[in-house]
């Protein structure tokens, strides 16, 4: 049978993101996957160079719109480890909320998104709208539905009401409940079942030499996640236990997240009943002393890591930032290899790409 | 006499396409919610289209990087007229904040390479300002959409600072 | 100071690694670093992904003016990490790709090579990653030349913009 070669993007309607697959077929089957770079690429890196650790912040949270908090989360921590500076225990747990709620919400855009891709729009609609419930808990905290600007180096930007505190209980206890409807149809629903079993198979094995990362590994049975490994901030104070599936299939992945999202309602619940007294912000120089620092976080798509060096300055002389997306894609070519064309959107979807996060 | 038909099918139902120039993908989220079931773009006859050729308003995100330039004019070369283009998010208004100060990929906002007809500025702006915007841009063909506007308006003060007209549209 | 994990750590790689290490030392929270010549560096990364720090986060890429600097990240299930290090000089800057045996390296090799032009010898597909099509071939954004001159040019902007 003859090879065919299609392109699909960077404007293509099942994407949201340019991203360009230079896809080589054989009949149904996938035999090639190219993919193309670099279409969301700002030079992020390098500007970090140029301007004050402050700006820097606020351009390094705008890497990616799903995953701003940990993006200038990972950032701070770094700052703060270089100035060796302390951070207030209060300020700890509100930076962890915000990030347990943004993973809840980055995991029911996923889900929505996933559920359209496989054609069920029906889930789509529903999640999103139930979506709209944190998206309304972060506003009320930081002000913005996305971009939410709460960490700052040092501590956290805006403190907690005991009013926001019972609004945030609230919306957490619903949003359990319907996430556990959503597991349920996620394993029992024949249609999206038949749509996501045998999908994209990742082994063990592939995961752990392709480098895959986040949910794209822990659904293939590899227990690795950063808040486990290596315990941050308000992780350190509770039991935390990744998820994994052995299933190594969409299915897996789709699990994973789901289950994800009702244990950060559940982490989340925990810390702001715990809340603990205090400042919310440490004093911080505005010039960093020379100094090397590593920071890892689990991002919602996976192990986010920033590598800092200061010189002395106000300016950065190197950040580096590998996104979780990143190092997925290695492991998205072995999943596409041998597939069958249809199963290529959600395939693709499952590792949740973010292109800009690709791309910084 | 076919104009008038073309702009009064625009502004009783505008179907619109999603350009993406290089953004955080803030802005696109937003434009997805506003299609939600919440705010529901879909009430004032907004489809989103997957083709450009269907398209009567393109909305793009994101400022502009050397590599997606030509892609993001081919395809507003390749949508028909009547068009206009509906620019949301800060970035893809000026460029900022990852334009100037050591980008050294970027253009700068959508305005460089495609006339824009409204800007919808935030990081990222709500999906009530996006909604706003379309309407806004349309209440320039059809004056009889002037109604929504100030409904709009009313219901949310403060709504009008939220968006900036651009480039003249003929009515 | 060193930590009582990241003690343990260094003593375990000076004792079991049989190749020839530079320069060992802590940094930041539980991360530890060992120092390589480059024509070592296949030989280091096999032995620290063989020996509990399996996962490679990802590859860093500095200019230090004369040499270039390379850091492999690599990790484990638990705490210290460990950094390989190693330099190569600006004017060749030629190294060993670890890609046959770890292909995680794959997509991080491809993007030291294209922000500061560190050249891997038997990479399965060296190509650029990120920038544009146009980009010319001797370019590379990220070093520190190119960061001068880019100051520059944002500077000129600016006093035309006013």
């Amino acid at each position: 049978m003859a090879k065919c070669t299609f392109p699909i993007g960077p404007q293509h309607p099942a994407l949201k993101e340019p991203e360009s697959f230079n896809i080589t077929t054989e009949g149904e089957r996938v035999v090639a996957v190219d993919i193309r770079l670099g279409y969301i690429h700002r030079g992020i890196e390098a500007c970090c160079q140029h301007r004050n650790y402050v700006r820097s912040q606020y351009n390094c949270e705008r890497i990616c719109g799903i995953c701003s908090h940990v993006h200038a989360w990972t950032f701070c921590r770094c700052v703060e480890q270089l100035l060796g500076l302390e951070v207030p225990m209060r300020a700890i747990y509100i930076r962890t909320i915000v990030a347990e709620l943004e993973r809840i919400h980055s995991h029911l855009l996923w889900l929505g998104v996933a559920a359209h891709e496989v054609g069920f729009d029906t889930l789509f609609m529903y999640v999103w709208r139930d979506r709209e419930v944190v998206q309304d808990l972060l506003e009320l905290i930081s002000g913005n539905r996305c971009n939410y600007g709460m960490v700052t180096i040092g501590g956290a930007k805006m403190d907690l009401t005991d009013e926001i505190i019972a609004k945030c209980l609230e919306g957490l206890a619903v949003l359990k409940e319907r996430t556990e409807y959503y597991a349920q149809i996620a394993t029992t629903e024949g249609t999206f079942l038949k749509r996501v079993e045998g999908v994209g198979i990742l082994t063990e094995e592939q995961a752990r030499e392709y480098g895959a990362v986040g949910p794209t590994s822990r659904g293939s049975n590899v227990p690795y996640d950063a808040r486990e490994a290596f315990p941050y901030e308000a992780y350190s104070e509770i039991d935390f236990k990744a998820i994994t599936s052995d299933l190594g299939d969409v299915l897996g992945r789709t699990i994973v997240r789901v289950l994800e999202t009702i244990q950060a309602c559940d982490i989340a619940t925990e810390l702001l009943e715990k809340l603990p007294e205090g400042d919310i912000q440490a004093r911080a120089k505005p010039r960093v002393p020379e100094g090397e620092a590593v920071c890892r976080t689990e991002a919602p798509r996976g192990e986010l890591i920033y590598y800092m060096r200061s010189n002395g300055t106000d300016k950065a002389a190197r950040v580096k930032v590998r996104t979780p997306s990143l190092a997925n894609w290695p492991a998205t070519i072995l999943m596409l290899e041998g597939a069958y064309v249809a199963d290529v959107p959600i395939t693709i979807a499952s590792i949740d790409p973010c292109m800009s996060c690709t791309d910084r | 006499m076919l104009k008038k038909l073309a702009h009064w099918a625009t502004c009783k139902s505008p179907w619109v396409c999603h350009l993406n120039g290089g953004s955080c993908n803030n802005c696109d989220i937003e434009i997805v919610a506003a299609l939600m079931p919440r705010f529901d773009l879909e009430r004032f006859g907004v489809l989103l289209q997957g083709s450009p050729r269907h398209a009567d308003v393109l909305i793009c995100t994101g400022g502009i990087n050397r590599q997606i330039r030509d892609r993001i004019i081919r395809i507003y070369e390749q949508t028909p007229e009547p068009k206009f283009v509906l620019a949301v998010g800060t970035c893809a208004a000026s460029g900022r904040p990852f334009y100037g100060d050591g980008s050294y990929n970027l253009l700068g906002g959508v305005d460089k390479i495609i006339p824009v007809h409204m800007y919808v500025p935030g990081c990222p702006p709500r999906p009530d300002a996006i909604t706003y915007g379309v309407l806004k841009l349309l209440a320039l063909l059809n004056p009889k959409i002037e109604k929504l506007v100030s409904e709009f308006e009313e219901a949310i003060p403060g709504i009008e600072n939220l968006v900036e007209a651009g480039e003249k549209v003929e009515s | 100071m060193m930590s009582e994990l990241g003690e343990a750590a260094i003593e375990r790689v000076r004792r079991e690694y049989e190749g020839r290490i530079l320069e060992t030392a802590e940094f930041g929270v539980y991360e530890v670093t060992m120092t390589v010549p480059p024509e070592e560096i296949v030989a280091a990364c096999r032995f620290v992904s063989e020996n509990g720090w399996w996962h490679l986060s990802t590859i860093t890429c500095q200019d230090w003016g004369e040499e270039l600097e390379l850091l492999y990240h690599f990790n484990g299930d638990k705490p210290p990490a460990i950094t390989v290090r190693t330099r190569v000089p600006k004017a060749t800057p030629k190294i060993a790709s670890i890609t046959p045996q770890l292909p995680a390296a794959t997509i991080y090799e491809r993007e030291a090579y294209d922000m500061f032009g560190v050249v891997f010898e038997s990479h399965p597909n060296p190509k650029r990653l990120i920038l544009p099509d146009d980009w010319p071939d001797d370019v590379f954004p990220m070093r520190l030349e190119e960061i001068q001159a880019q100051a520059e040019r944002d500077q000129k902007e600016k006093e035309e913009n006013g």
